[in-house]
């Protein structure tokens, strides 16, 4: 029998939201963000179901494996908690769906997130945030996290709710519309703008050498500026593709910074 | 002296729970620096520090197969002890290094035994229904980690205050300079990495396009991601038309806003 509270609310959908902020913070190899998704479908659960046994059957498909950008897990949570309220109201419905949705879901929506929250947003966030840093100015790590932070909690928001009333259709709908594809290849070109930009301001190879009194430096500036950091960079790029570890690459640097620090090669 | 090591300890502490607030990212060294620069008495030299060795992070992903570095550790710890040294950026630097290393042995650990186990708990309490402390076992664990790492990180800088010290006295400056140019060099590292990903034949021109908007016309950074952004939108658009075109649909006939 349903209690009158059967039914999931804006309140609950914001529980969700909340519980869903420690997301990582309990990670473990072994199973990952498990703890953290029981954690936040508890109230659901204890809400939907009435019979104890019920409700452990609920939590024991809920501490599986589990893993998936931080940001995008309120949106499978969601879809989680409209998948229980149907299994709650219908004796016939397969429970075994609603972990099916969830693995089908982790995959996508991870690599759509690392691509928008540890790739472009956070880039774009420290990008603005460093170059205000390192000019003495405290916005700099102000911005940074409010420009990171106001999506991330607004995704994880309206995730929850959205993933609540559309779930699984809406990335079905998405996946055949091809829009992943090309929000992922503007996403890229945004990325690859950010790290252009940064690539002239934060790499820094200048030399005090001068050639018959006349200024290398000056002379590299003038054809243009940040020349010589974007060679540097492009050199590694290279490098990496020949698959040089980047363990060497961060050797190399160290030993070069250092040994032509030391002889005023390089300033 | 035990009153810095205290604070910093707080400091730590908030900076591990960046995870638990929501990801949040305020443990990197970008916001963590002028804290603890703040705590030592020096906000700006932190401030800057701590923008380097986010910079200097972008490279050092990965270091190794094993071990993951622990950016927390590193940012506070190498900022802590160069302000406390009078050191430079490079001093940082050389501090960062290793204090990544060991708190990534400490979140490893972490990782693959202590949460587990906490999960393995919490399993055992859902099964004899006990859900409340099931459910509670994911806070117990999240709330342990910052704990032991800022442990960790305060004691490690009482432990080797007065140590790094006497190490800056006596490093010649040459090679503390040397260590500075090292840290601007290593961004270079991380941008490459990034390109490996990013960059292929369809995509190639926007990064010297963000490369000559910074370089040749000395946009700002904030400039630069909006114009990035335009040039994402753009590029969305004109796929989708071509997507519109191709699967042979009617493009609606006024794209209102």
């Amino acid at each position: 029998m349903r209690t009158s509270e059967g039914k999931i609310t804006k309140k609950d959908l914001r529980g969700l939201f909340l519980r869903s902020l420690p997301m990582e913070a309990s990670f473990s190899y072994e199973s990952m963000m498990s703890m953290a998704y029981a954690y936040c479908m508890k109230p659901i659960i204890t809400k939907l179901y009435d019979d104890p046994e019920k409700q452990k059957d609920a939590m024991q498909r809920h501490i599986e494996f589990f893993n998936c950008t931080s940001a995008c897990t309120p949106f499978i949570l969601g879809a989680s908690a409209a998948m229980e309220e149907q299994n709650a109201m219908d004796p016939q419905y397969d429970t075994g769906a609603i972990n099916q949705v969830k693995s089908d879901l982790m995959g996508p929506l991870a690599s759509l997130g690392d691509t928008i929250f540890w790739g472009v947003l956070r880039m774009a966030a420290a990008g603005i945030g460093i170059s205000l840093a390192l000019q003495g100015s405290y916005l700099g790590p102000v911005l940074f996290v409010l420009l990171f932070n106001v999506p991330n909690f607004l995704f994880r928001y309206f995730g929850a709710v959205l993933g609540y009333e559309k779930g699984p259709s809406l990335i079905r709908e998405l996946s055949q519309s091809g829009v992943v594809e090309r929000l992922t290849w503007a996403l890229n070109i945004l990325g690859l703008v950010i790290i252009g930009g940064m690539t002239a301001f934060m790499v820094r190879v200048q030399t005090p050498l001068t050639i018959a009194g006349v200024s290398v430096q000056a002379g590299l500036d003038h054809v243009l500026p940040g020349l010589a950091a974007l060679l540097f960079t492009l050199l590694l790029y290279w490098l990496m593709k020949k698959n040089v570890s980047s363990n060497w690459l961060i050797a190399g640097c160290l030993l070069l910074g250092v040994a032509a620090g030391m002889c005023g090669i390089l300033a | 002296m035990l009153i810095k090591v205290g604070l910093l300890f707080l400091v730590a502490f908030l900076a591990y729970m960046q995870d638990f607030l929501g990801t949040t990212f305020i443990g990197r060294p970008l916001v963590s620096g002028w804290i603890t620069g703040l705590v030592l008495g020096a906000p700006l030299q932190g401030l800057v520090m701590g923008a380097v060795l986010e910079l200097v992070w972008m490279g050092l992903m990965e270091i190794g197969a094993a071990i993951s570095l622990d950016i927390v550790a590193g940012g506070i710890l190498g900022i802590a002890l160069a302000v406390w040294a009078d050191g430079n950026i490079g001093f940082a630097l050389l501090f960062a290094l290793p204090a990544s290393i060991l708190g990534g042995i400490l979140e490893n650990f972490f990782y693959s035994k202590i949460n587990s186990a906490y999960c393995r708990r919490a399993k055992e309490y859902i099964d004899r229904g006990q859900l409340d402390k099931g459910a509670r076992m994911h806070i117990a664990a999240s709330l342990f980690h910052p704990l032991a790492g800022a442990a960790m990180v305060a004691l490690l800088f009482g432990m080797c205050a007065g140590w790094a010290q006497n190490l800056a006295s006596f490093l010649p400056p040459t090679f503390l300079h040397g260590l500075s140019v090292a840290a601007m060099l290593l961004p270079a590292v991380g941008f490459a990495t990034l390109l490996g990903m990013m960059l292929n034949k369809k995509t190639v021109p926007f990064f010297f396009l963000g490369f000559i908007l910074a370089a040749a016309l000395g946009l700002s950074m904030t400039a630069i991601v909006m114009i990035g952004c335009i040039a994402g939108g753009i590029m969305f658009i004109l796929l989708s038309e071509i997507h519109q075109n191709t699967s042979g649909k009617e493009a609606p006939a006024d794209e209102d806003f």
